[in-house]
């Protein structure tokens, strides 16, 4: 059967009520097994999840820290998952074993292309994606294109023009999609945020954003030596290389070792900078933005790196290998002429000027939450946007400018040079060079 | 130039181009090549044309070629990856038309067009969406007349590619045309996402008579459209369409009040708050929850008093809800900021 052809028997479904379904089930003696929740793809609603009804999930690409995303959202009594796709047999395997024994039952589907994967799969509402980074734009774009609402770990875009296509196809679609920078639905962090928002530090001028201090800026072109391929059963290695140009095999990279390569990676600034740049735009009121002049610093990580923003705020970028500024990871600081507050991974409450910016810590967080509708649960906003078709809170226009920070940044350390950039156009200022990495010719088949 | 120049790590225009262009020419490895490519793809100009097009055709080296020309802003890459076309077939081909469509080269889309019925469906898909990326109307006439008798995969791309073609024409002001495209797509057979896309832009582009439309499909028995105009609605801007929705309210079923409840918190206008008192004083219990929270989105103080009444109601979760939304209006700090359980 055609996928139009199932639309259309689903379009038939979904004029048949949700009551009269129930009373047909019962008069033909069938039982209706727990959960008594109906998912809404049995109901012919795939496409968008009524408020009375179940989420079906699916996975693309999940290992460590896509299972922790997964087991956030299986907290959620509405998130049914039934299917994984993974070019990692031993992956696949793991989080089979791991959603069976969630749900009670053997009904976890196994897939290795994610073509087949999402063309098969109509009944599933949104999918987890959690592969490498060369993966997270394009799995997006192909999920939503089959109609999917989108979780997708970060950084979510290698380059400046693959961030517009996943802004493109969520509007083209209407598709729901969140970004996993998950300190934004993070109490501290949101707290920050408020105080700067509320004016509680007066102008603020400088914000900070903590970089990954292991990782390096300039990234590697060498290829590991080849070895033998695996079975592709075992792991498919042209889809794992998906988009990106091929490259002899080397088992490392599965493993991991797929950082700090540039085909696969976007460096130090983007491995925190996806999580602190969006924090800091978001204090600044700087989501819709990227900052327009990027100063070189003579280092090959970016550290100290000064940016700054239309509005003259300064975003400078650092490493803080000596844990001045912060006492763990993902710090961000914003200074302003009356205060300043700083944050990182670990606090109980944010370090400030004065502990009198404490005294509302509770309420300003209520107020945000009652004022945004996000909670402080980065998957539960998801879950509740899918159901609500609402912007989440890491939603694509937040994930592209904050990226495009990243990918700016990127290249200005590549090209040793003091950068100017255009946000509304989304172009380098007179620099034909910079201009010409915002964008990579992918890999065929895989091209958005 | 020698490998362990080339294995620099700065893309910088550290190389010239002739001696790139060298590598590309001599018997040097594949990685020597690939990478004498990515840093063509930053300072190639007219000259690295020609030797980039003559690798099109190496199964190994084609997409490297493509990635060297992309972004080659000289005009004679565009005439010269069309006449590649007739020589191509396979990846290598669906590669060379993903990259006109990249570059937007409106005199491809003849040749193009050529490829909407090929016999694989990944050439047909790839063309599709190239085509929309550059759009016109010529561009909307092949695609159109493609949909017919297509199916799965290459539906859903012909789609894609119309739905492009439609945001081009708005962007450029052509809300005629960009209407004409999706008005057109809401009439064929096609997967929710493509009907929730095509809804979206026929709601846009008809800017204020698009409520109308709106309202059609909230009303409508297609749950997914109704969800998509809740998304077109949060988009619009004015109050009369707050008023609009917060009128339609009390016909609506209790899952789609949820839908225009927050979509109207979200909208967080006054003009919502008098349809989401009365829903949130009776009616489905989800329905009422979601107003009861969408109620501070607004910042109406006045809304206090009437959710001190629902703060009595017998039922336990509809009487917090309403206490914290008072706590929001008056800012009084919450206990549980957390949210992690299912809804109502």
């Amino acid at each position: 059967m055609s996928s139009s052809c199932k639309d259309q028997e689903h379009n038939n479904w979904s004029k048949f009520s949700r009551r009269k379904f129930l009373k047909t089930t019962a008069k033909a003696g069938l039982v209706l097994a727990a959960p008594t929740i109906i998912p809404g793809s049995a109901l012919g609603l795939n496409g968008s999840v009524p408020p009375s009804e179940r989420i079906i999930l699916g996975g693309i690409g999940i290992g460590p820290r896509g299972t922790y995303d997964l087991e956030r959202l299986l907290e959620s009594k509405d998130v049914q998952f039934v299917a994984i796709c993974d070019v990692k047999k031993v992956k696949r395997e793991a989080v089979k074993e791991k959603v069976d024994k969630h749900h009670g039952n053997s009904d976890c589907k196994m897939y290795i292309d994610m073509r087949e994967f999402l063309a098969e799969r109509t009944d599933i509402d949104a999918v987890l994606i959690a592969t490498g980074d060369r993966w997270h734009a394009m799995a997006s774009i192909n999920a939503m294109r089959a109609g999917k609402d989108v979780y997708s770990e970060k950084p979510s875009a290698m380059t400046i023009a693959e961030g517009q296509a996943v802004v493109e196809t969520a509007r083209r679609f209407g598709r729901v999609y969140q970004t996993g920078t998950q300190r934004l639905s993070e109490a501290n962090f949101a707290f920050a945020d408020e105080l700067v928002r509320l004016g509680r530090l007066g102008k603020v001028h400088t914000v900070r954003a903590h970089i990954a201090p292991w990782d390096s800026g300039i990234m590697n072109h060498e290829w590991l030596p080849e070895e033998p391929l695996p079975a592709p059963d075992e792991v498919n290695w042209d889809l794992w290389l998906g988009p990106c140009p091929w490259r002899p095999y080397n088992k490392k990279y599965v493993d991991g070792g797929w950082r700090g390569h540039h085909d696969f990676h976007t460096s130090c600034i983007g491995e925190w900078g996806a999580h602190t740049f969006a924090s800091c735009q978001r204090a600044i009121g700087a989501l819709d933005t990227s900052p327009i002049k990027y100063h070189y610093v003579n280092n090959s990580t970016g550290d100290t790196m000064e940016t700054v923003f239309a509005n003259g705020i300064k975003m400078v970028l650092h490493r803080d290998e000596d844990k001045k500024l912060w006492r763990g990871s993902c710090g961000v600081r914003y200074e302003g002429d009356e205060g300043w507050v700083a944050m990182a991974d670990g606090y109980e409450k944010p370090d400030v000027s004065d502990p009198a910016l404490l005294a509302d810590f509770d309420k300003i967080v209520s107020e945000y939450i009652a004022r945004t509708q996000h909670p402080m649960n980065h998957w539960r906003d998801f879950l509740r946007c899918v159901k609500s078709r609402r912007q989440t809170v890491a939603n694509p226009e937040v994930m592209h400018r904050s990226m495009s920070t990243v990918h700016a940044a990127n290249a200005c350390v590549w090209l040793a040079r003091d950068m100017e950039y255009d946000p509304v156009k989304e172009e380098f200022v007179n620099d034909d060079e910079a201009n010409r990495l915002r964008s990579r010719a992918q890999r065929e088949p895989w091209t958005a | 130039m020698s490998v362990t120049q080339l294995k620099s790590n700065l893309i910088a225009a550290a190389e010239s181009e002739s001696d790139l262009l060298a590598v590309l020419k001599s018997d040097a490895g594949l990685y020597e090549k690939t990478e004498a490519c990515r840093k063509l793809a930053v300072v190639g100009g007219k000259s690295a044309v020609e030797p980039l097009i003559a690798l099109l055709g190496d199964e190994k080296l084609s997409h490297m070629a493509r990635y060297g020309l992309e972004t080659n802003p000289d005009s004679s890459v565009d005439k010269s990856l069309v006449e590649a076309l007739g020589a191509l077939k396979g990846k290598q081909l669906m590669g060379v038309i993903a990259s006109l469509g990249v570059r937007r080269d409106a005199n491809a889309v003849e040749a193009l067009a050529g490829f909407l019925k090929d016999a694989d469906s990944e050439i047909v898909q790839t063309a599709a969406r190239s085509l929309g990326r550059i759009g016109g109307l010529a561009a909307i006439e092949a695609l159109k007349g493609a949909l017919e008798g297509s199916t799965g995969a290459s539906r859903i791309a012909i789609c894609e590619g119309l739905l492009r073609c439609a945001e081009r024409a708005a962007a450029k002001g052509d809300n005629r045309t960009a209407k004409g495209v999706y008005d057109s797509l809401r009439e064929v057979e096609a997967p929710h996402q493509v009907r929730a896309g095509a809804l979206l832009g026929a709601i846009h582009s008809r800017k204020k008579n698009g409520m109308k439309v709106l309202l059609e499909a909230l009303h409508g028995d297609d749950f997914a459209m109704a969800a998509a105009a809740a998304r077109a609605a949060q988009e619009l801007q004015g109050e009369d369409v707050s008023k609009a929705l917060a009128e339609e309210l009390p016909k609506l079923s209790a899952d789609k009040q949820v839908l225009v409840a927050q979509t109207l918190g979200d909208r967080g206008d006054k003009a919502g708050l008098g349809g989401l008192l009365a829903l949130a004083r009776s009616g489905d219990r989800s329905a009422r929850l979601a107003a009861i929270r969408a109620i501070p989105q607004l910042g109406d103080p006045a809304a206090v008093d009437a959710l001190k009444e629902l703060t009595k109601d017998s039922d336990g979760v509809i009487s917090r809800s309403a206490q914290r939304s008072i706590n929001a209006l008056t800012g009084v700090a919450d206990e549980d900021s957390s949210d992690t359980g299912s809804e109502g």
